[in-house]
C-alpha cells in the first residue's frame, strides 16, 4: 500500500514536471527526395547561357534545349517530358509538402527580410547549427557568406524569395550538401561567382548567376531554371570545396598593410602614418587576432594633409570591415602625396611562402617556413622588410649576392623561419621594399594543418603591369600568373582585381589546364590579363583563390602604376615666321628711311 | 607736276605699308586657335592597330616617317632628332587606339632648313590626317580644334580623353623665340578625331 502511494506520487510529480518543462525541440531530419534525388536540375523550362554549364546528375525538363551557343554537359540522363521527369516532379512536391513543411521551426526570425550573413538574432553571426530556420519574408546571403556548422539537417523555410549576393559563399563545416534544404515560396536568384550548398526546392524558378559552383540540386519542377557557365553537383559532399580554414574557432585576423606613394616629391614613409584598429595601434603588415564574429572593425590612421588616403582590400572605403571565424582579412591603406605626379618608376616585388611540412597529422611539431622574395619590377628595391605574424626571427638565408642589402633585379632572396605549431595555423607574411619614394608590398600566406592528415592548399599569384608609368588616361595591361606551390590540386580557382574588370573570376577551361580537369596542379601555370585605363596613380590588388581538402588558399598581389601629366615638348629653332617678321620690319624701316630721305631732298 | 608725283608716291607707300600690316594680321590670325568643335560622327572601331610608321597630311604636304620618343629628363615629351621626322610619344596610345595619341614635330630649324610642322598652323577644322602603321593599316583622323598653350600649362586635356574614342593630337612650338630658354613662347596643338567610315 505504501509502495503504491509512493509510485503514484512519483508519477504525479513526473507528470507535473513534464507539463511544466518546455517542449523539447525536435531535431530536423533529412527527408527522402525520392526519384528527384538523382537530378541535378529538374525544371519545366531549362535555359543555359554563356559558356560551359556542367551538371553532375540527371537533367529533367519539359521541352528540348533552347540552344544559344553555350555548351552543356550532363553526367546523368536527360529526361524530357517523360514519365521519369513527371515522377521526379511528383516526388519533389511530396518532399516539400510531406517531408519538409511539417517539421517544427527551430528558430523563427522576426517578420520581414533577413540577411542570413549579418543576422545576430539566431545566434553567432554568420554561423548556423543544424535546424529548421523559418523566415517570414525574403532571405538573402550577403557577401560575408554563412557557415553551416556541423553535421545534421538544415532547413531554411522562406516565405518569400531567396537571393545570394555576388561573390558570396555558403561554407560547409561538416554539413553534407544532401542534408541542406532551401524552400522559398518565391523565386531563387543566386549571385555570380558564388559557392552554394544544398537542395533548393522552388517551383517559382531558380536563376543562377555566372560562374557559380553549386553542390546540391536545383529542383524547380513547375518553374524555370536558368544557368550561366555554372557547375551543379548533385552528389552528396561533406566538407565541400569551399570551407575556409578553421571555421569554428571563433577567431579571425586582420592585417593592415600600408603603402606609400611619393610621386610628387613627398618624403613620408610607412612610419609617418601610425595605424589603428578600433583605436588600438597596430603595425603595418602584422597580423592581429580578434574574437569573431565581433562588432564592425574600423581602421584609421594619423592623417597627413599633404597626402591622400585610400582604403582597399577587405576594407570598405571608410576603412571598415567585418570578421567572421576563420577569416584572415587584409586592409590596404594607400597614401599618395598630393600634386601633379611626375614619372617616377615604382618598384614591384613578389613574395612566395611555403611551409614544410604542410601538415602535422600526428600533432604538434616543428614547421619551417620559406619566404622567397624576388624583384619583378624594373628598378632595384631598398629597405626590404618582411613582417611575419607569429614566426620570428625571419632570417635571410641567401640571395643578396653582392651584399648591398638591395633587392636587385637579378636576385632571389630566400628567407626562413622555424616555428613549433600546436594547432592548425595560417601564417601570413608581408614584404615591403622601396624605390624612388614609392613602396612595393606583397602578401603571402601558408596554412599548416595540425592533428589531421589533411594537406592544405597553397596558391600564388604574380601580378605585373606592362608599364610602370603612364601618362594620364593611358592604358595599362596587368598580367597575372597563377600557380600552385603546394601539392594538393586546387579546385574552383578564381582571379579578381579590385580595380580592373574583365578577369574571369572563377576559372573554367583555362588553356593552361594541361589535363583539362579544371584543377590547378603544381605543374600548371594559368595566366590572365586585364587592361585598364588609368587617370591617377593606382595601387590595385589582384586576388587568387583556390580550394583543396575543404580548405581555402588565398594570395594577394599588389602593383602600383604611376600616372603622370607630361610636360609639353620643346621643338624647333627660330622659324621662318620669325625671320619673316624681321624681314618685314626691315623692309618697313628701309621704306620709312627712304621716304624720310626723299622728303628731306624734296624740301 | 612734282606735287602730283609726290602725292602718288606717298599714296603707294601708304598702300604698301597697310598691305604689309594687313597680310601679317591675316597670317597670324590663322594660328589663333579659337576653333569650334567638329561635328564629325566619331566612334572608333575596336581593331588592333600597330606602331605608327608614316604620317601624311596632304593639306600641308607632309609625308614623314615616325621616330618613337619617350620623356626627357625634365618630364617633357621628347622631340624628333631632326627637322624632317615626326615623333610618336610611346607612352601614349597608338594612333587609332582609344585615348589621346601624341605626335610632335619641329617647327623651324637651323639655317632656315624647312621643318615638318612649319605649316601646322595652316590646318583647319575638317582637314584629314593619315597615319600608316606597321600592320598595314591607314588610319584617318579629322581636325577638330586648334589651340595654343603656355609651355608650362597643365595640359591634361592634350594627353587625356575620357570619351572612349581615339584621338591624335599634334604638337609643335609657336610664338616668340626665347633665346635664353631656347624655346618658343607657346605650343600649338592640333586636336583630331579618328574618322569612321
Amino acid at each position: 500500500m505504501k509502495t503504491k502511494k509512493l509510485t503514484i506520487s512519483i508519477l504525479a510529480i513526473a507528470l507535473m514536471l513534464s507539463i511544466a518543462a518546455p517542449s523539447p525541440v525536435q531535431a530536423a531530419t533529412t527527408p527522402s527526395l525520392g526519384l528527384a534525388a538523382t537530378f541535378g536540375v529538374l525544371a519545366n523550362t531549362f535555359n543555359y547561357n554563356g559558356g560551359l554549364t556542367a551538371i553532375t546528375g540527371d537533367l529533367g525538363m519539359s521541352a528540348g534545349f533552347p540552344g544559344g551557343g553555350a555548351s552543356l554537359t550532363v553526367s546523368g540522363a536527360t529526361q524530357t517530358n517523360n514519365a521519369a521527369w513527371t515522377a521526379a516532379g511528383i516526388d519533389q512536391n511530396n518532399t516539400l509538402s510531406a517531408g519538409l513543411a511539417p517539421q517544427t521551426c527551430t528558430f523563427t526570425f522576426a517578420n520581414g527580410a533577413v540577411d542570413l550573413a549579418t543576422d545576430t538574432t539566431h545566434g553567432q553571426i554568420g554561423v548556423y547549427a543544424p535546424g529548421v530556420y523559418c523566415i517570414n519574408g525574403a532571405a538573402s546571403v550577403g557577401t560575408a557568406g554563412i557557415y553551416l556548422n556541423g553535421a545534421g539537417t538544415y532547413i531554411f523555410r522562406i516565405v518569400g524569395a531567396l537571393n545570394t549576393a555576388n561573390n558570396s559563399n555558403i561554407y560547409s563545416a561538416g554539413a553534407s550538401s544532401c542534408d541542406v534544404f532551401w524552400t522559398p515560396t518565391q523565386a531563387t536568384t543566386l549571385g555570380a561567382n558564388t559557392s552554394f550548398i544544398g537542395n533548393v526546392i522552388d517551383a517559382a524558378g531558380i536563376t543562377v548567376g555566372s560562374t557559380t559552383s553549386w553542390i546540391g540540386r536545383a529542383l524547380a519542377y513547375g518553374g524555370t531554371v536558368t544557368m550561366d557557365t555554372d557547375t551543379i553537383t548533385s552528389t552528396c559532399t561533406t566538407g565541400t570545396a569551399v570551407a575556409p580554414a578553421l571555421p569554428s574557432q571563433g577567431r579571425g585576423t586582420i592585417n593592415v598593410v600600408k603603402t606609400v606613394i611619393n610621386d610628387n616629391g613627398g618624403t613620408k614613409t610607412v612610419a609617418d602614418f601610425p595605424l589603428f584598429i578600433n583605436g588600438s595601434l597596430v603595425v603595418s603588415g602584422a597580423t592581429n587576432t580578434y574574437n569573431a564574429p565581433g562588432l564592425v572593425f574600423t581602421v584609421t590612421e594619423t592623417n597627413n594633409t599633404n597626402y591622400t588616403r585610400t582604403f582597399s582590400g577587405d576594407c570598405d572605403v571608410n576603412g571598415q570591415l567585418n570578421l567572421i571565424p576563420g577569416q584572415n582579412k587584409f586592409c590596404i591603406v594607400t597614401n599618395n602625396d598630393i600634386g601633379a605626379p611626375v614619372a617616377v618608376v615604382p618598384p614591384l616585388i613578389d613574395l612566395v611562402k611555403t611551409a614544410y611540412p604542410l601538415s602535422l597529422p600526428a600533432g604538434p611539431g616543428t614547421v619551417v617556413y620559406t619566404y622567397t622574395l624576388r624583384n619583378i619590377g624594373t628598378v632595384p628595391a631598398t629597405n626590404i622588410t618582411i613582417v611575419g605574424d607569429t614566426c620570428s626571427p625571419i632570417i635571410l638565408a641567401s640571395g643578396d649576392t653582392n651584399s648591398n642589402a638591395r633587392l636587385d633585379l637579378n636576385e632571389t632572396w630566400i628567407n626562413t623561419c622555424t616555428q613549433v605549431l600546436s594547432s592548425t595555423h595560417t601564417n601570413t607574411a608581408v614584404a615591403t621594399g622601396w624605390a624612388n619614394g614609392i613602396s612595393a608590398t606583397d602578401i603571402a600566406s601558408a596554412t599548416v594543418v595540425v592533428g589531421a592528415p589533411v594537406v592544405p592548399p597553397l596558391i600564388h599569384v604574380v601580378k605585373r603591369p606592362n608599364l610602370f608609368t603612364i601618362p594620364v588616361g593611358g592604358a595599362v595591361t596587368y598580367n597575372y600568373t597563377v600557380t600552385n606551390p603546394g601539392t594538393a590540386p586546387l579546385s574552383d580557382v578564381s582571379i579578381t582585381d579590385d580595380k580592373c574588370t574583365g578577369l574571369p573570376n572563377r576559372v573554367i577551361g583555362h588553356p593552361g589546364d594541361l589535363n583539362k580537369n579544371n584543377l590547378l596542379e603544381s605543374n600548371e601555370t594559368w595566366s590572365f590579363t586585364c587592361k585598364s585605363r588609368l587617370y591617377t596613380t593606382t595601387t590595385n590588388i589582384g586576388t587568387a583563390r583556390g580550394y583543396a581538402n575543404g580548405l581555402m588558399a588565398t594570395d594577394l598581389a599588389l602593383a602600383t602604376v604611376v600616372v603622370y601629366i607630361p610636360k609639353l615638348p620643346t621643338t624647333g629653332f627660330p622659324t621662318k615666321e620669325t625671320d619673316t617678321m624681321i624681314v618685314v620690319a626691315s623692309i618697313v624701316i628701309v621704306l620709312l628711311a627712304f621716304y624720310a630721305r626723299r622728303k628731306k631732298e624734296i624740301v | 607736276m612734282q606735287d602730283v608725283k609726290k602725292k602718288l608716291y606717298k599714296t603707294k607707300l601708304i598702300i604698301l605699308f597697310v598691305g604689309i600690316i594687313f597680310s601679317s594680321v591675316i597670317i597670324y590670325s590663322q594660328v589663333d586657335g579659337k576653333t569650334i568643335e567638329s561635328k564629325q560622327n566619331i566612334n572608333p572601331p575596336d581593331i588592333e592597330v600597330g606602331l605608327p610608321v608614316r604620317l601624311k597630311i596632304p593639306r600641308i604636304k607632309i609625308n614623314s616617317i615616325f621616330e618613337h620618343v619617350g620623356l626627357t629628363p625634365e618630364g617633357a615629351v621628347d622631340s624628333p632628332k631632326g627637322p624632317s621626322n615626326v615623333a610618336y610619344f610611346t607612352d601614349s596610345p597608338r594612333p587609332g587606339e582609344i585615348g589621346s595619341s601624341i605626335i610632335d614635330g619641329h617647327s623651324g630649324w637651323k639655317n632656315n632648313i624647312p621643318a615638318v610642322f612649319d605649316n601646322l598652323y595652316k590646318l583647319r577644322k575638317g582637314d584629314r590626317i593619315y597615319v600608316e602603321d606597321d600592320k598595314g593599316n591607314t588610319i584617318t583622323f579629322i581636325v577638330r580644334e586648334i589651340r595654343k598653350y603656355n609651355p608650362n600649362a597643365d595640359a591634361i586635356d592634350v594627353f587625356s580623353s575620357n570619351d572612349g574614342k581615339a584621338h591624335l593630337n599634334l604638337i609643335t612650338c609657336t610664338g616668340i623665340w626665347n633665346k635664353v630658354k631656347k624655346s618658343r613662347s607657346e605650343r600649338l596643338v592640333v586636336f583630331t578625331d579618328r574618322e569612321i567610315k
